[in-house]
């Protein structure tokens, strides 16, 4: 049914990447993304009967939104399980942004199908080069470079020093670079 | 180990300290780094090129829109740029509503501004659409206790802005107590604030939601100024009063509910009044005097919703002399007063306690009717007088404890009614004898007495009158806010038959208008926006029959054909309906046998001939060709058979057309004979419309190849994958071909203008000799209807309209065809996935047909004329009065240019064109309103440039007399030409040379050189010339007036007068006045007296932005526009400007022209492919059948 170069295990990477960009600092230390991953690869595979089309586009979209659904229910069952009537209200404004970011998210791609392919294998390159970075390097460089954050936020989301994340940094695009490179 | 994996805390700092640099927007020198550190050269090198590596994937994968684009971002950060105006500079406040920046603005004038970000989740849309219906009356509020909103939009991601006047102060409460104000202190203050709400009210805005927040006061001078912020934003706002308005993050209660008056908290703010203010005044005054409002947050606290609610509408607020005197913090409040406890509260009691209950009493008609009547009474507090406000009545207080207690009372009130009565007799009594007494004793006295008495009486008359007047008219204040509300909404909104609407509640703002100031000038603005938009009325009929499909009007009759795609038994045959195209009731039914014709898909396609004799309808066979049948229209009463029949070798029809002049139909469309479909098998067929005979047959290229417009004798065909080719409609032969842009569903206006339809947008381009420039692309607001139900982009015949059909959601999207502006959305009826448009000949009705359903439309027009959709952009114009020709002067393949003439009061308007090549135009600069192009009878005068590449320095002024181009001298620095009213040309360059040349010969027969000289310095850019009599009048960007005699010889220098602090781009001459009006970058209109020297008036605000015309109408009144996006007509006398009615356009107005023998004005505006005329009367007469 599906060829190797299709295999949902391929995608590992990229929707790890993705799902820690999506997850704010604060739930990130409470829910660990490979879980997440994991359930949407196991959800995947179970549907994959309905997914007829198959190219690189049409999965990276369907592996996507089961992430994003999948996103989208951790994050509120999180808020949910830790309700307090005062925090309630605030917590509950941050659910609603960062379901309108995954709203955004889901629709962002608008790239033709044959514009898409080639960039596709290249994202698909990229986060499965960052998937094999540490995890506390991992988290800075996508911050940085995926999440354009500013290094101040990145250091006090992380609680190190700016020094301290410009050397994660630096070690994380030295291994990034080593590693796209042996794989060519 | 490599050395990049190793710890190295310096290199780390270095690296975080360039990432730092670079984050601030500083573009720091990677050199300068490794100069400095040349022991971490490589390694940080190495770094740059990683990360450069790493940003090349990043971009090759499209990281960029996956990942940032839509990662969440909680917060804005400074530096951010807003609505690409404003930069973010500092958080000064973050509140329930969202987050307020200090920001800098550089366009078009450099200040600091307050931005309000709204924080996300709100109806972004929505607060935009409301904020927009106030602009216009929040761009009339000055005054200097106001801090002015300029402008709102919307950021990048989708978070509604608002920027306003930056106000560095403190909360008035805070204020007060932090320098210890004395009462008196206190008082004079809220004065201000009461005189600032005043004013508002005055310009139609309602604040809702005044609180000390919203009153910050700053020092100025050394004296306290407070200034109320946040006008027009509650509104746009529009919170209703929910449990999620109530709590801010922290779960604690937000101040409004607090000032919130009972009105509001009932009504979700829909029934709000200038009383509402009145009311939140009240609350502030007794918080000033008191230090807690009268509903305390400890008493809101933790109370369920409907209970505030309650509170709000029901309880009676505690006297402020009794609040304090109860107070624990009775003598901290009195120290933060400068004043002993106890005199405080006796202060208080009294005439204060019943000012503050009566600007709080929880009926809207016993409140104060105004902010100035509660200011008034402060001031009588202040200076002793007798304060309007008293106790309530008895009366009053009885009522209200019969509304509380409704079923006790009727039965005790029998007897207190009589109770009353005895003593009342008795007391009668009592005075009587009395006052004989009196009289006796000392008649003087008596006299005295009875003259205090009349005068009295008198005085109580005259206030019961006034007192019922203010009623009436804060009665008829509220009704005519709520009218033009709603109308003013229906203007706004892109809903069809909007305009019935808003003229509906027009109409009943206009019957109490009287009443209410500026009222009149509100209401005519609100006429003229409902005459500059288009509308849709209602369908004027339905009608119904299964399977209706395509359609044709009659272009003369008033008919409408329509047939249905097949039959449907029982009855065995077809219909083609004529009906009449505004009733519709059938004329004819012209019924088809399947069996006769070999239709077994009836009637796919309707056409008529140019002259509206003969109806053509196609027949899509399943076998090998179409059959076209002809019908006599003029014969259909004795005869509904088709005169005559032909077939045609295409299977599947895809699209046909007549074209008059050569009598033949163009069809496209599958290839006859092939049963396999293949892939290119298409052609296109011209078949004479009288005979059947097939003059030429051409095979065309692929599925996307159709046929689109005619002109007389030619077809214009797209043609796969990249061209247009304008081809013979006999011969097929190839007359123009040029290269397309790509897309799917499209239209054209005329030969040179087509929209184009993709997945997201609709694009519009335009045609310039051989290439089609691209003008704008525009989306609904929710987005194109898919590909699959969406129907073809239709333009109507006079381009006034671009429609676009959604089968799927039943309804059609339009756009207005001069600016591409998203229009109006109406609503289809039927069932089928097919949906077809088709306009009028002349443009006014639209009819649709979806299944089973056929409607018509009318198209109610905007009184502003369109003339032409022939450019993308124009450059400049000039309109000459005594021929009453305008030219355009727009850009061609540039650096050329290209001049067409028109004659707007002509039915045909255009004229000619003329090719400005090889002349490369001068780019205009942005915004700016010099004259590059002007015009005297039949010469028109060019400024342009003189370098091939369109340098802007070196520029040539050539003429051209309607013949031949005539260069006649070069300059440098070219700013402006334009003819005397005699026809020497003038031209300024160079700082202020002003030569007047001979327009034939190019002869230079006056020059003055460098008048800037003259000034106080610094070089000018010169704007505008005017001409009085002898006299030239230049203005600059410098604020200067500049004013030579030109007939001395040489010429000389009379005058130079500054006017404005900024560049002045437009000015014009009230001849019947001898005065210059004016019009600055900082939006203020001034009037000159330039004969001695004076500004006799200045309008500062008249535009939130540069003012880039002007043109006199005539001696009274005068018309300005600007980069706001707003024409305002002005009433002037010599030294006095009144606006008189305004109303919006879409883009920045670029040029106004007065055309007075039409009595309308040309209006240019920037990105609108047409020029406008705006009749002026019409622009005022509201008909109410719309």
């Amino acid at each position: 049914m599906k060829s190797d170069s299709l295999s949902f295990e391929n995608y590992r990477g990229y929707l790890t990447v993705m799902a820690e960009a999506q997850l704010d600092e604060r739930l990130q230390a409470k829910v660990s993304a490979e879980d997440i991953v994991q359930q949407v690869l196991v959800k995947a595979e179970a549907g994959a009967a309905e997914l007829r089309d198959l190219n690189t586009g049409t999965v990276m979209a369907w592996l996507r939104s089961i992430l994003t659904h999948e996103l989208a229910d951790t994050i509120k069952y999180f808020y949910r399980s830790r309700r307090n009537v005062a925090r309630e209200v605030n917590v509950g404004n941050d659910v609603d942004q960062s379901a309108a970011g995954l709203e955004a998210w889901l629709n962002a791609d608008i790239t033709s199908p044959s514009q898409a392919a080639s960039r596709n294998e290249e994202m698909l390159r990229l986060t499965k080069a960052l998937l094999t970075l540490p995890e506390d390097v991992r988290q800075v460089v996508v911050m940085k470079h995926l999440k354009n954050m500013q290094l101040r936020e990145i250091s006090e989301a992380t609680n190190r020093s700016v020094a301290s994340v410009a050397g994660l940094l630096r070690r994380g695009l030295a291994k990034l670079r080593q590693i796209l490179e042996s794989n060519n | 180990m490599s050395s990049e994996s190793q710890n190295d805390p310096e290199l780390d700092e270095l690296i975080a300290k360039w990432l730092e640099l670079v984050e601030s927007g500083v573009n720091p020198d990677p050199a300068e780094f490794i100069k400095r550190w040349p022991h971490r050269a490589v390694a940080f090198e190495a770094y740059l090129d990683n990360e450069r590596q790493l940003e090349a994937l990043k971009a090759a994968a499209g990281a960029e829109s996956t990942f940032i684009a839509t990662a969440p971002k909680l917060d804005a950060r400074a530096s951010d740029m807003i609505g690409g105006r404003y930069k973010l500079l500092e958080l000064i406040d973050k509140g329930g509503m969202g987050a307020v920046w200090l920001a800098e603005q550089r366009e078009p004038v450099r200040r600091k501004v307050a931005i309000k970000l709204i924080k996300p989740g709100m109806d972004s849309q929505e607060i935009l659409v409301r904020f927009e219906a106030e602009r216009q009356a929040l761009a009339l509020m000055e005054h200097e206790n106001i801090a002015k909103v300029f402008d709102g939009g919307m950021t990048d991601t989708g978070r509604p802005y608002f920027a306003m006047e930056y106000v560095n102060g403190e909360p008035i409460t805070d204020y007060c107590d932090r320098h210890h104000l004395s009462l008196e202190a206190r008082l004079s203050l809220f004065i201000s604030v009461c005189r600032a709400v005043q004013h508002a009210h005055q310009k139609g805005i309602v604040h809702r939601d005044l609180k000390p927040s919203n009153v910050l006061v700053c020092p100025f001078d050394g004296r306290p100024v407070p200034k109320v912020i946040d006008f027009g934003l509650a509104k746009a706002m529009n919170q209703p009063l929910t449990e999620k308005t109530l709590f801010t993050g922290h779960g604690i209660l937000v101040g409004t509910p607090r000032y919130m008056s009972p009105e509001q908290a009932e009504n979700n703010n829909l029934d709000v009044d200038t009383r509402t203010d009145v009311y939140s005044l009240g609350v502030l005054l007794y918080e000033l005097l008191t230090g807690s409002t009268p509903l305390t947050s400890e008493q809101l606290h933790q109370v369920a919703l409907h209970e505030i609610v309650r509170l709000i509408k029901d309880e009676e607020p505690v006297r402020p002399s009794t609040r304090l005197s109860s107070s624990d913090a009775l003598p901290n409040i009195a120290a933060h007063r400068s004043i002993e406890p106890g005199r405080l509260a006796r202060s208080l009691a009294g005439d204060l306690d019943w000012i503050a209950l009566k600007a709080l009493a929880k009926e809207r008609e016993r409140r104060y009717g105004s902010p100035s009547d509660l200011a008034k009474d402060v001031e009588r507090f202040l200076a002793n007088d007798v304060v309007e406000a008293r106790p309530p009545s008895r009366v009053y207080q009885l009522r209200k404890f019969a509304r509380r207690h409704r079923g006790k009372v009727g039965a005790f009130m029998a007897v207190i009614l009589s109770l009353i009565a005895g003593i009342v007799a008795s007391t009668l009594f009592a005075i009587e004898t009395l006052r004989a007494r009196t009289a006796e004793a000392d008649s003087n006295a008596r006299y005295v007495e009875q003259l205090q008495q009349t005068s009295e009486q008198e005085r109580r008359a005259l206030e019961k009158e006034a007192e019922a007047r203010v009623a009436k008219a804060g009665e008829a204040t509220s009704r005519f806010y709520q009218f033009t509300e709603i109308a003013q909404r229906e203007i706004n909104s892109h809903r069809a038959g909007w305009k019935s609407r808003a003229s509906a509640a027009i109409s009943s703002a206009r019957n109490v208008a009287g009443l209410v100031e500026d009222g009149d000038y509100r209401l005519r603005s609100l006429i003229a926006a409902t005459n500059v938009r288009l509308d849709v009325s209602e369908p004027l009929f339905k009608f119904k029959q299964r399977g209706l499909k395509s359609l044709a009007f009659h272009p003369s009759k008033d008919w409408l054909f329509v047939a249905t795609g097949r039959a449907y038994l029982p009855d065995p045959r077809c219909h083609i309906f004529v009906l009449n195209a505004t009733t519709g009731d059938v004329i004819h039914d012209i019924g088809l046998m399947n069996a006769i014709y070999p239709a077994s898909n009836g009637i796919e396609w309707l056409l008529i001939s140019g002259d509206g004799r003969w109806l053509f309808a196609a027949t899509t066979t399943t076998t090998e060709s179409s059959t076209v049948l002809v019908f006599d229209t003029t014969a259909l009463s004795r005869s509904t058979e088709p005169v005559r029949k032909f077939e045609i070798p295409i299977r599947k029809l895809m699209n046909w057309m007549f074209c008059d002049s050569a009598n033949v139909i163009v069809m496209s469309g599958r290839e006859q004979g092939n049963a396999e479909v293949k892939f290119g098998d298409f052609k296109m067929v011209s078949v004479n419309a009288a005979t059947g005979e097939i003059t030429a047959e051409t095979k065309i290229s692929a599925m996307d190849t159709l046929i689109t417009t005619i002109a007389e004798d030619s077809f214009l065909i797209c043609s796969a994958p990249n061209t247009f080719e304008t081809r013979d409609a006999i011969t097929h032969s190839v007359r123009r071909s040029q290269l397309r842009p790509a897309g799917f569903h499209w239209s054209a206006f005329d030969e040179s203008t087509v929209a184009i339809a993709d997945a997201e947008f609709v694009h519009l381009y335009s045609l310039d000799r051989s290439s089609w420039s691209f003008a704008r692309a525009e989306t609904p607001p929710d987005g194109l209807p898919n590909e699959n139900v969406r129907g073809r982009l239709l333009f109507s015949p006079n381009g006034q309209l671009l429609v676009m059909g959604d089968a799927a959601n039943k309804r059609v999207h339009s756009w207005s065809g001069s600016d591409f502006q998203y229009g109006i959305e109406f609503g289809v009826s039927g069932s089928d996935s097919s949906l077809h448009l088709e306009f009028s000949s002349d443009g006014s009705l639209l009819a649709a047909t979806q299944g089973e359903t056929a409607s018509v439309l009318r198209i109610l027009p905007s009184r502003i004329k369109i003339h032409g959709l022939s450019s993308a952009q124009l450059i400049d114009g000039d309109f000459d009065h005594t021929t009453g020709r305008l030219v355009l002067l727009r850009p061609n393949t540039i650096p050329s240019g290209t001049l067409d003439f028109w004659m707007p009061s002509s039915d045909s308007a255009f004229v000619s064109s003329q090719e400005l090549r090889p002349i490369p135009v001068l780019p205009l600069t942005q915004g700016g309103a010099r004259s590059l192009v002007a015009q005297h009878k039949d010469q028109c005068a060019v400024l342009s440039s003189a370098a091939p590449d369109g340098s802007p320095y070196e520029a040539t002024v050539s003429v051209y007399d309607g013949k031949h181009w005539n260069g006649l001298i070069s300059v440098s620095k070219p700013d402006l030409i334009d003819f005397r009213p005699n026809g020497e040309l003038i031209c300024v360059s160079d700082h202020g040379t002003v030569l007047g040349l001979s327009a034939e010969t190019g002869e230079v027969r006056r020059q003055l050189r460098r008048i800037e000289n003259l000034l106080t310095g610094g070089s000018s850019y010169f704007t505008t010339t005017t001409h009085v009599d002898e006299l030239l009048i230049l203005t600059d960007d410098n604020g200067y007036c500049t004013i030579l005699d030109w007939s001395a010889v040489p010429p000389q220098h009379v005058n130079t007068l500054r006017i404005s602090e900024a560049p002045i781009r437009a000015a014009a001459y009230i001849p019947e006045r001898d005065v210059l009006i004016s019009g600055d970058d900082d939006g203020t209109i001034s009037i000159i007296d330039y004969r001695n020297s004076q500004v006799l008036c200045r309008h500062e605000g008249a535009h939130s932005g540069p003012i880039h015309a002007i043109a006199c109408i005539d001696s009274k009144l005068t018309v300005t526009g600007g980069y706001d996006r707003r024409v305002v007509f002005w009433e002037h006398s010599k030294a006095i400007l009144s606006p008189y009615f305004e109303f919006s356009t879409a883009t920045p107005v670029q040029k106004l022209f007065a055309a007075p023998r039409r009595n309308s004005v040309i209006m240019l505006r920037e990105r609108c492919v047409a020029f406008e005329e705006i009749p002026v009367n019409d622009l005022l007469t509201l008909d109410a059948s719309m």
